[in-house]
């Protein structure tokens, strides 16, 4: 590239950001989405995303009026879509908080240019995840039962449920993931406030940015606090899909009373979630321009993370499938490996082999991980397989309990479809506010990773002068 | 006891002490210090006794106008019964002795109500002809009657009289029909008067039918019942010389029937005698006295309840019974017994081994007897399906057996002044309304236009008739069903819970109907509409219902007074009643008529034409054609309770399938007519000896359970065609198509199909999910008068369309490969008798090689190669004693309840189910929807696997390896009643987030409705899947007729929350709350002061409760008494002593998990033929 000769970079951070920069080129470049006018591209989205979001409202507004029954849930099938999309929305948030916390952490400065963005489809994520607990429940106007709130009737929340360790993990996630990304985007509200030609969008991030001077205690307490919440992030990553993995883990459903589940879904979690963000990333890049921010690079290594996460959910079904034959239990090898296999959603099984086992196995390759297109197909398909495997983990055993003359089958009705497409709409509207509103890409953090941040850094470029 | 208790107003304070809570009503030292707590100002009114009873005398008195709406005495006395109360107490139900009649016969019942409100419907314990000499054993009910509420409070009956449509009174309909009646007397015109009813026994209403008949001279009674025992009167009319009424009677007054044979004969289901031979039946296979048990062998098309339960089945052809009772009239040497030669060798063999058992004892628990001993009593029955010569060569058969007199009695027919066929008098009706001959036709309580054969075509002849000027047709019905529609004047038929009435039970005693409530629609009984017609003569424009000698309980009172009177010399049973009215008052209380009995005929001579008539009768085998059998449905019996909800939607006891009929055929017939079947639907996890699916596809929703859409077959007879859904099942005998009657009503109602004029019905409601929309398919247009029960030289094809049934269970056998344990355990007698632990190590999964005796169940899984039992056995898995994978309390077999508190201080309640006494009848699911006011959901949401009943009836097939599909003789059919195992270790109860299912202080699994949220874990997390969600709001809270009919005790559910099983928690609190009200009582009267272990805290009661004092629904309801239930610390209870006598057959169900369920399963026992089972190997 021509940029190479204007400024020479660190080689580990020549991918990672490309062109011709200077700190107020990055600020504008990334601001400039925000307090520019508005695209036609962005209103044509946002309103397609909106149109989605009614349908969401439709169909939760005639749950509500009708009932549960509207669903296609059952007596055996208790849990049907609205859980399989809890979990796949959970799992999606995951990343988010892996890239902004763990990340941090280690030092991987390539989190930098997709960490507000993971942070933000975390947030959504876990916003349209939160939507199945409270509406999948018989009478959802009695949620708060569920908190550990001071009742009259000196009742409290049942502890041994995993429901309830769901409902502290998820807030808990939720709140922890609000705080982070709020904090992340203080600096750059402040820069918001600054360049805002509007007095009201001045007023705005002006409240937003907290004060935010850019003075060296502020700078320093920022540093402090980011790095606490990492901290305390780092666990939640681990925390709440183990807990969701409990649901099942805990039941007494053959198939799903097992060991295995909590890392295999932790695993499973940060692979959907990685492959989120890739999903998105590839467009928004190219959209906005992006290219020399979100590089080839960031997606490269995303694509390894996907790679090393999804082997750790290809050992998980080996390992299933191998403990289920090892056990020596009929239950286990008769209804749990032939049912899952071969059964009726025995398709569902192999597809999800197919997508999250064998096709991901491309990522091996270097062309694949850099080939956009290929990545972005492969991101889908991984996106696909994550929802079949929590499909398969519903619905092959729910509908076997113990006595053959309960089985049953599930099928989704028109409105667990619609809910689960609504929840997009939610997702993307949520997006398109966020990229519309606040700086999608951390300007200060990647000005941090401007040479010119670095010159008195050891091992940088700038140790050429002395 | 007071008589005259025509209840008034609710006593108020100074009776019956009005209170909210036990601590309350007893004044408890910790109530009072929660008076004072919580009302320090108001606490001395509280105890002052002026005060307070000031307070509840206007409470009182604010319950009363509260219960006004609710509300409807019937006038006339009623006579409480059984747990007396001297007039009504608020809040308390009175029992009340009636009948409900079906085809005429009488079953008694009690009914329960509350404040005038008939809720529920019991099992009259006191009727002798039903009750049995076990003091244990109770009589039990069936599912109709226990039905018969919802029946009474249907929003669809016909509401007021009409003339078509046009709204009537009842004076004008009886003025006018009173004028008519004139004119055509004046005109001699009388034989044009034509009075058509169903069976009836009623005296009374027999009695007025004979005074109308002498009122209107020449006047004719025709009679018509789809599911008359005609062939039974005409059979024995052939052996004896005149019609009989034959009744069965295998245990008890010193009979025992050792040996059953059933030639088509649902014994243990239909007919009027079900009951109670299930009953006896029961007694006969008493678990604990296995050296004792009957043998039931059960020879017939279908696959019925009877032939589930038989020890050996053979399915044969309709056409080919007539030939196997010949076969065994020949064998016993029967005169006119001729050797049949077309049989195959496996049929012949079966009757030669049949015969031989009839007539001697060869083993006792499989041990082979030195010498044979004689059978004393036996009993061959044939069906009321079967021709009249078959019933001929029967009751030959028996007298030859000598059980004339002894298992089988005869009576007088209890049928009045019947036709001995009514079919035929039904044509002969039809046939003379053709020829002008008719000009009054009064059709009461019958529905013809419906039920008729297709040849008479009922239908055109009556539209015709009412359409044609200066006729009149009259219907009393309680719908305004076919037959009304198609009538000028439709008048309303009270319920027999409405009205006064008569009926005589299977043998002859009679019982009095008495009302519970004043008529909901004006309906009027039929005897009342008949003094409406008669009593007047002289004065045709005076109006009904003033004159008192109309009044049913009149005419019933003085119908007994009459033969009070007259009978009073002749029978010792009446001697000991002073006056009529003491006779009269007993006979209602208890139920049944003192003294009434109808005289046995004894000295009957078979005739010789019976060895003529055996000869004419044999059968003209039909070859390889296809051969229809029509059979009474199982839930809605003829279609007349097609509007029945709670009927529709039990799932019937062969198929599960609900709200539907189809055509029953097997796997060979089926395949042979081309329908697609099977492999291709095959479950995984079921190895080939698992029956394969019955649908062509299943459908998405839910699967195998609920959901099946199945192929339409069009069956022709005689050039009438009806297209009907198929559904395999397995043991029809080969080229027999089985269709149910009842269905296709297109008048039912809102329920049962089209109701026009009303509002539209709730889509979840409706049959087949949509308002309107006819139930199932009409078979009677294929039925002649000439093939009433089958019909021979039928086709069928594949019609290309497809039907959806619900149906709740799949075809998949009980032993679904990778199940640890067997949910049915079932061993032969002999290898009870040769390995008594075999329940704890069940020779069909541990794979005993060495165990020649145990059934061929053993042998199959050597097949398989089945060995893993030993292995799991190590393990803890499943089979035979579990080793507890828990971490929580651990319990062994003698004390589960170990390290829990609560263990020895209070009840244990608990729950055995008899598997070998089960007969799969369901009455327990119907009596447990009636006690706990659950709702119906109707055929979509049943597809979708919704049903709400708390217990479910599984039905498990068992099929030998080899012919797994080709011979239907071989199918074994077993049924499970699964309520709530009430486990001591609920797994529900850990995984609910708001603690909305929770123990109990006496250890009940209890389910708060109000505190459930509806996230559906526990129902995840049941292992037995009891659990019931309310998905949609199924409960009705608006009809106004159906909020009367809802138990009052039990709370109705709303949307979305989750429910089961509470054992009739609400019985059980009852219970303690009398026992504590007896304590308290007895102490005041031996002036002793109570000392209780810990005041004021639940549960620790010092009264206990005696065994017997709490029955649940559905023990109450079994007439086999498979189902006990009661107090396990209770050394004396009857589960007690159960559990100590059947000690080593009691097994839980997925022992593996854990769960110390408190009901339990007595194994099954069958008892072979040891020369049979031999001989199939």
């Amino acid at each position: 590239m021509a940029t190479k000769e204007v400024v020479k970079k660190e080689p580990d951070e020549e991918s990672l950001f490309t062109g011709t920069y200077s700190f107020t080129t990055v600020t504008s470049k990334i601001n400039d989405i925000v307090l520019g006018p508005t695209s036609k591209g962005w209103v044509f989205g946002f309103l397609a995303s909106f149109m989605v979001l009614q349908a969401l409202l439709m169909a939760l507004t005639w749950l509500l009026y009708e009932g549960i029954g509207v669903w296609g849930v059952n007596i055996p099938v208790g849990w049907g879509f609205d859980i399989i999309n809890f979990v796949w929305w959970i799992g999606i948030g995951h990343a988010g908080t892996l890239i902004s916390a763990i990340l941090l952490l280690f030092h991987q400065k390539w989190r930098t240019s997709i960490n507000r963005f993971a942070e933000a489809m975390t947030l959504f994520a876990v916003a349209c995840a939160g939507i199945y607990p409270l509406a999948h429940m018989g009478r959802p106007w009695f949620f708060y039962w569920l908190l550990p709130y001071p009742s009259t009737m000196q009742l409290w929340p049942q502890f041994r449920s995993p429901l309830i360790w769901d409902v502290f993990a998820v807030s808990t996630y939720l709140t922890v993931s609000l705080l982070f990304w709020y904090t992340g985007l203080i600096p750059d509200l402040s820069s918001m406030r600054d360049r805002a030609k509007n007095r009201w969008v001045r007023m705005i991030y002006g409240v937003l940015s907290l004060g935010w001077r850019g003075a060296a205690t502020h700078w320093h307490r920022y540093e402090t606090i980011y790095l606490l919440l990492a901290g305390l992030s780092t666990p939640l990553v681990l925390s709440v899909h183990t807990i969701v993995s409990f649901d099942f883990a805990v039941g007494n459903v053959p198939g799903w009373h097992a060991t295995i589940f909590p890392p295999y879904f932790v695993a499973g979690a940060v692979f959907s979630g990685f492959a989120m963000v890739v999903t998105l990333a590839v467009p928004v890049r190219v959209i906005y321009g992006l290219k020399d921010f979100i590089t080839d690079k960031h997606l490269d290594n995303m694509a390894r993370v996907m790679l090393a996460t999804g082997l750790m959910v290809f050992y998980g079904y080996g390992v299933e499938a191998f403990m289920a034959y090892y056990s020596g239990s009929p239950d286990e090898q008769g209804l749990f490996l032939k049912n899952r296999a071969f059964g009726p959603y025995g398709v569902f099984y192999w597809l999800l082999i197919l997508c999250n086992g064998i096709i991901p196995q491309l990522l091996w390759f270097k062309f694949f991980r850099t080939n956009i297109p290929s990545l972005f197909a492969i991101s889908i398909v991984i996106n696909i397989g994550m929802w079949l495997e929590r499909f398969v983990i519903l619905m092959s055993l729910q509908r076997i309990p113990w006595q053959s003359s309960t089985w049953g089958q599930y099928s989704p009705t028109i409105w667990d479809i619609t809910t689960y497409v609504g929840t997009f709409g939610l997702f993307f509207t949520l997006l398109f506010l966020f990229m519309r509103l606040v700086p999608m890409i951390s300007a200060f953090e990647m000005k941090h990773m401007m040479p010119e941040s670095h010159t008195h850094a050891p091992g940088t470029h700038a140790g050429d002068k002395h | 006891m007071s008589i005259n208790t025509t209840p008034t107003a609710p006593i108020t304070s100074a009776e019956a002490p009005l209170w909210r809570s036990l601590e309350e009503l007893l004044e408890t030292p910790g109530y009072q210090d929660m008076l004072h707590r919580e009302f320090p100002s108001q606490a001395g009114e509280w105890t002052d006794p002026v005060s307070r009873r000031s307070f509840l005398s206007l409470m009182g008195a604010s319950l009363a106008l509260a219960g006004l709406s609710g509300c409807r005495q019937p006038s006339g006395t009623i006579v409480p019964n059984v747990r007396e109360a001297d007039g009504s107490q608020p809040g308390l139900p009175l029992y009340f002795a009636s009948a409900m009649t079906l085809s005429g016969y009488a079953t008694p019942v009690l009914v329960k109500n509350y404040e005038g409100r008939p809720i529920k419907i019991e099992a009259n314990t006191t009727h002798p002809s039903f009750k049995g000499e076990n003091p244990d054993s109770n009589p039990g009910v069936d599912m109709f009657a226990l039905a018969s509420i919802l029946g009474m409070y249907d929003p669809d009956r016909q509401f007021a009289p009409n003339n078509k449509g046009a709204a009537q009174t009842w004076e004008d309909a009886f003025r006018s029909l009173n004028t008519r009646i004139s004119e055509l007397k004046k005109a001699g015109k009388g034989a044009s008067v034509r009075l058509l009813t169903g069976q009836i026994t009623s005296p009374t209403l027999a009695s007025s039918i004979g005074r109308f008949l002498k009122e209107v001279p020449n006047a004719r009674w025709h009679q018509y019942e789809p599911l008359a025992n005609d062939p039974n009167y005409v059979g024995t009319a052939l052996a004896y010389g005149k019609p009989l009424e034959t009744v069965h009677q295998i245990h008890g007054k010193g009979v025992r029937a050792e040996v059953i044979a059933t030639f088509d004969c649902d014994l243990l289901y239909q007919g009027p005698a079900a009951l109670a031979l299930v009953r006896q039946y029961s007694e006969l296979r008493d678990i604990t006295k296995s050296e004792e048990m009957t043998r039931l062998y059960a020879i017939e098309s279908t696959l019925s309840v009877t032939g589930a339960k038989a020890d050996h089945r053979l399915a044969a052809k309709p056409s080919e019974i007539p030939a196997l009772v010949q076969h065994l009239a020949a064998i016993l040497g029967v005169v006119g017994g001729t050797e049949q030669t077309s049989l195959s060798a496996d049929q012949a063999a079966f009757i030669k081994a049949l015969a031989a058992d009839l007539l001697q004892s060869t083993h006792t628990n499989g041990k082979k007897l030195e010498k044979p001993v004689a059978r004393k009593a036996t009993l061959v029955a044939a069906g009321i399906g079967q021709p009249p010569e078959v019933h001929a060569l029967v009751a030959a058969i028996n007298e030859k057996l000598g059980n004339t007199g002894k298992t089988v009695r005869y009576l007088e027919p209890l049928a009045q002044h019947r036709p001995l066929a009514t079919t035929e008098s039904l044509a002969v009706l039809a046939a003379d309304i053709k020829a002008d001959k008719v000009d009054l036709l009064l059709v009461i309580d019958t529905n013809p236009v419906y039920s008729a054969t297709g040849d008479i075509d009922f239908k055109s002849v009556l539209e015709a008739m009412s359409l044609k000027p200066g006729k009149t047709t009259v219907a009393v019905a309680q719908y305004e069903d076919e037959t009304a529609i198609q009538c000028q004047w439709r008048l309303p038929l009270a319920h027999y819970l409405e009205q006064w009435g008569d009926a005589l039970t299977y043998d002859g005693r009679a019982v009095i109907i008495q009302p519970m409530i004043a008529p909901l629609y004006h309906g009027k009984s039929a005897e009342e509409f008949l003094a409406g017609l008669t009593a007047h003569e002289s004065d045709p424009m005076a109006t009904a219902g003033s004159s008192s000698e109309r009044e049913g309980h009149d005419l019933v009172k003085s119908h007994w007074k009459n033969w009070y009177e007259s009978a009073r010399g002749t029978s010792p049973d009446l001697l000991k009643f002073k006056t009529f009215d003491e006779f009269y008052t007993k006979s209602l209380h208890d139920g049944y008529v003192h003294g009434y009995t109808t005289k046995e005929q004894t000295g009957l001579k078979l005739t010789d034409e019976v060895a003529k008539i055996a000869r004419a009768a044999t059968p003209k085998t039909s070859g390889s054609g296809l051969e229809v059998v029509f059979t009474q449905d199982d839930t809605v019996y003829d279609g007349r309770f097609g509007n029945n909800g709670w009927l529709q939607e039990t799932p019937k006891p062969i198929t599960k399938i609900t709200w539907d009929n189809a055509a029953y055929i097997n796997y060979a017939t089926a395949k042979a007519l081309g329908m697609k079947l099977a492999t291709e639907n095959k479950l995984p996890g079921l190895s080939d000896r698992e029956y394969v699916a019955p649908a062509k596809e299943f459908g998405t929703t839910a699967g195998e359970h609920g959901r099946a859409y199945v192929d339409v077959l069009d069956i022709t007879v005689d050039g009438k065609t009806v297209s009907i859904p198929a559904w395999v099942v397995p043991g029809v005998a080969d080229n027999t198509i089985v269709l149910q009657l009842g269905y296709g009503r297109t008048r039912a109602g809102r329920v049962g199909g089209h109701l026009i004029g009303k509002a539209k019905a709730e889509p979840s409601k409706v049959g087949n999910g949509k308002a309107g929309d006819v139930v199932g398919v009409n078979v009677n247009a294929i039925r002649t008068q000439d093939s009433l029960f089958s019909a021979r030289s039928a086709t069928a094809k594949v019609n290309g369309r497809t039907h959806l049934l619900a149906c709740t269970q799949g075809h998949h056998s009980m032993e679904a490969e990778g199940r640890a344990a067997p949910l049915v355990r079932v061993a032969t007698v002999a290898t009870n008798a040769s390995n008594p632990h075999w329940v704890e190590h069940d020779p069909s999964l541990a794979g005993h090689k060495g165990d020649k005796a145990s059934d061929s169940h053993a042998k199959k899984d050597d097949h398989k190669g089945h060995d893993h039992g030993h292995e799991h056995k190590e393990e803890g898995h499943g089979h035979g004693k579990a080793i507890p994978l828990t971490l929580l309390p651990n319990a062994d077999d003698n004390n589960p309840m170990e390290g829990y508190e609560y263990a020895e201080k209070v009840h244990r309640w608990g729950m055995v189910i008899d598997l070998n006494r089960c007969t799969g009848c369901s009455a327990c699911v119907v009596a447990c929807q009636s006690e706990n006011n659950s709702p119906i959901v109707g055929k979509h949401e049943v597809s979708r696997g919704r049903e709400m009943h708390w217990i479910r009836v599984d039905r498990y097939f068992q099929v030998t390896y080899h012919d797994t599909l080709e011979n239907p003789s071989k199918v074994r059919t077993y049924h499970q009643p699964v309520p709530c195992m009430q486990c001591e270790n609920a797994p529900c109860e850990q995984v609910c987030p708001v603690a909305a299912t929770v123990h109990s202080y006496d250890g009940l699994n209890d389910m708060v409705y109000n505190r459930c949220v509806g996230t559906r874990y526990c129902s995840n997390n049941c292992p037995y899947k009891v659990r019931r969600f309310n998905f949609l709001q199924y409960t009705d809270y608006t009809t106004p007729s159906l909020k009367l009919m809802n138990n009052p005790e039990v709370t109705i559910r709303t949307r979305g929350v989750m429910e089961k099983c509470t054992y009739c928690v609400q019985r059980i609190r009852h219970a303690e709350i009398e026992a504590e009200k007896r304590t308290v009582k007895q102490a005041g009267a031996e002036k002793k002061s109570i000392t209780r272990k810990k005041d004021g805290e639940p549960g620790k009661l010092t009264a206990r409760i005696n065994d017997g004092e709490v029955v649940t629904a559905c023990m109450g309801a079994c007439p086999a008494n498979a189902i006990v239930f009661g107090d396990m610390n209770d050394p004396k209870s009857r589960i007690a002593r159960l559990k100590a006598a059947a000690k080593h057959l009691n097994y839980t169900i997925l022992e593996g998990l854990n769960t110390f369920p408190r009901t339990t399963y007595l194994a099954g026992l069958r008892n072979p033929n040891p020369n049979i089972e031999s001989a199939q190997g």
